[in-house]
């Protein structure tokens, strides 16, 4: 049925492309705002990452033709885009002011105060503000594991590195984040 | 694993609930219908690359998506934005030609609306990307003509591929004060005929939108009320940072829009609890108009309301003739705007108008209504 739909040309091919697109959503809108959230720390913004996501997806749907395909796209595209976000707020420092939020630090490469490290006394706090101080790759590798629980292989596609890189990005970030959340305890 | 990649304690448990735990402190906002107004709107795709090519396709968009999400105003990168963004441009889609070539879009794409104002954009190949940017209309939200609302289009207009904030929001701000492509479709008024925009500014805490005059004349006082307000909600939307007091400067030296409103005010939209003295009390998000539906597939109705106690009536004609109704009950209640959804099913193919009325509890008249023309195939 999917092949003889993807067969009948253009529009054929658009309805796939929608079907796909209605599917993924239901499956995937949530936990992906959810990464991207996790990742660039304002809801809007991640919503509109995966928006754009969705839009490149459907747009190329007549290469990617299945859903793990297009799901794994959707993945690359929202770190991609989640990460070239991160990249401006630093510069872009507006931003951060206009957050409100106790985890404004979270995300960015200064380290905090002192003061600030004192406050994060509650324990997930604690964790997720050591979770902002890892390298960028660190913090990917441990939220694309232990958020969406992707595997190795996954995660080496989703970030475009080897699943050595992987390993290595996550042993050196659990390490640090151990002796992080121990020095601040 | 070695030995070491083991931690006696429980941090990699914790670690999952933080997370966990985290990411559930936001409820993703539903996008649907804008993701398939995008999809609708733009182009056809360019022929299939070979499969080695889709990594490099996909970090070039991926380039493209991250710097049309930021908008960088930041001078110091815009060497590197404007190289990446060359390549998704030559790589996808054309955006210059192809959003001319209307006439390579599929059937299902509904080209008369969009494309007068795709067609406005800047003829710089390289430099530009299309988005899909909220706009808001002042529309007649009854038969008869008598009450006045605001209707809210997605419309896909070109910006600079670095567009910043306030790039993306004169180029809304352009969108909304041009209602003429959409009149034959729509009952929206062209407030802003003869006026256009001339620069918009933004700042964490103003934002200030320069007309080339004041506005047409003719209007009524909730008419001119609504186009001020249309330029807000479509400014304010269009930056992204919520509701940011608006400022207007006149060109031309007036002192007043509409001969009203002066220029020394600011402007904001209304509390949620008051916006339905501006928002029209209904609309259908779902159809977009002439959308098409797979003939088979159910096709589901959605969008928004305030109307008493959150009740509104629905037909759905075909070639004229009604061939369902029924009642929908919104999430909410009015002040309250509410979201409604009507599940119509599958359907034969065919042209179909998807109706919503509002009927007095006083007097049962319908003292509002919408509709969305979309084919079945």
């Amino acid at each position: 049925m999917m092949a003889e739909r993807e067969e009948v040309g253009t529009a054929g091919g658009t309805w796939a492309a929608d079907q796909a697109l209605t599917d993924l959503y239901a499956g995937y809108w949530h936990s992906l705002v959810r990464l991207s959230w996790l990742l660039v720390r304002d809801q809007q913004l991640a919503e509109e990452t995966v928006q754009d996501a969705f839009v490149a997806m459907h747009s190329r749907w007549s290469r990617l033709r299945n859903q793990e395909l297009a799901l794994a796209y959707l993945r690359r595209c929202v770190v991609n885009s989640s990460r070239s976000v991160l990249r401006h707020r630093t510069v872009e420092n507006r931003y951060l002011s206009a957050e409100t939020s106790a985890r404004s630090a979270y995300g960015t490469t200064e380290e905090p105060s002192a003061e600030a490290r004192a406050l994060e006394h509650a324990t997930g706090e604690r964790l997720l503000a050591a979770l902002g101080r890892l390298s960028r790759r660190q913090r990917e590798v441990l939220t694309l594991r232990y958020y969406l629980d992707l595997s190795e292989a996954q995660i080496a596609d989703a970030l475009s590195i080897s699943t050595g890189s992987v390993k290595a990005h996550a042993h050196r970030g659990l390490i640090a984040l151990r002796s992080d959340v121990e020095t601040t305890s | 694993m070695n030995t070491h990649d083991k931690f006696p304690d429980d941090l990699e448990h914790r670690l999952r609930e933080v997370l966990q735990q985290e990411a559930a402190r936001i409820t993703p906002r539903e996008r649907r219908t804008e993701i398939l107004t995008m999809t609708k709107n733009k182009t056809t795709e360019t022929p299939a690359r070979r499969r080695w090519l889709i990594p490099a396709a996909a970090a070039a968009s991926v380039a493209l998506i991250g710097a049309a999400v930021w908008g960088v105003s930041n001078t110091g990168d815009s060497q590197q934005a404007s190289q990446v963004a060359a390549k998704p441009t030559s790589s996808t889609a054309p955006t210059t030609s192809s959003t001319g070539a209307a006439t390579d879009a599929p059937a299902i794409v509904p080209p008369p609306i969009t494309s007068p104002t795709a067609t406005s954009g800047r003829s710089v190949a390289g430099a530009t990307t299309q988005l899909a940017l909220p706009a808001y209309f002042v529309g007649a939200s009854s038969a008869a003509g008598k009450t006045f609302g605001l209707y809210r289009e997605f419309v896909r207009t070109t910006v600079p591929a670095n567009a910043t904030s306030a790039q993306k929001a004169k180029a809304a701000v352009a969108v909304a004060m041009n209602a003429q492509p959409f009149t034959n479709a729509e009952p929206y008024l062209q407030p802003w005929v003869g006026t256009s925009v001339r620069s918009v500014a933004a700042t964490p805490s103003q934002i200030t939108i320069t007309l080339s005059g004041p506005g047409a004349s003719g209007l009524s006082a909730a008419q001119s009320k609504l186009a001020v307000q249309q330029l807000v909600w479509t400014a304010q939307a269009a930056v992204g940072r919520g509701a940011i007091p608006v400022k207007f400067a006149i060109a031309s030296g007036e002192a007043k829009l509409f001969g009203t409103y002066p220029t020394s005010a600011t402007y904001n939209r209304p509390a949620a609890d008051q916006q339905f003295e501006v928002l029209a009390p209904i609309w259908i998000t779902t159809p977009v108009r002439d959308q098409g539906f797979k003939a088979g597939a159910p096709v589901v109705a959605a969008g928004e309301s305030c109307a008493f106690e959150g009740t509104t009536q629905w037909q759905l004609k075909k070639s004229g003739a009604t061939v369902k109704s029924g009642t929908a009950t919104a999430s909410s209640g009015c002040p309250t705007r509410g979201t409604w959804q009507v599940k119509l099913g599958a359907l034969p193919a065919g042209s179909y108008l998807f109706r919503m009325y509002e009927v007095s509890m006083a007097d049962g008249k319908v003292i509002a209504e919408t509709a969305k023309p979309f084919t079945v195939r």
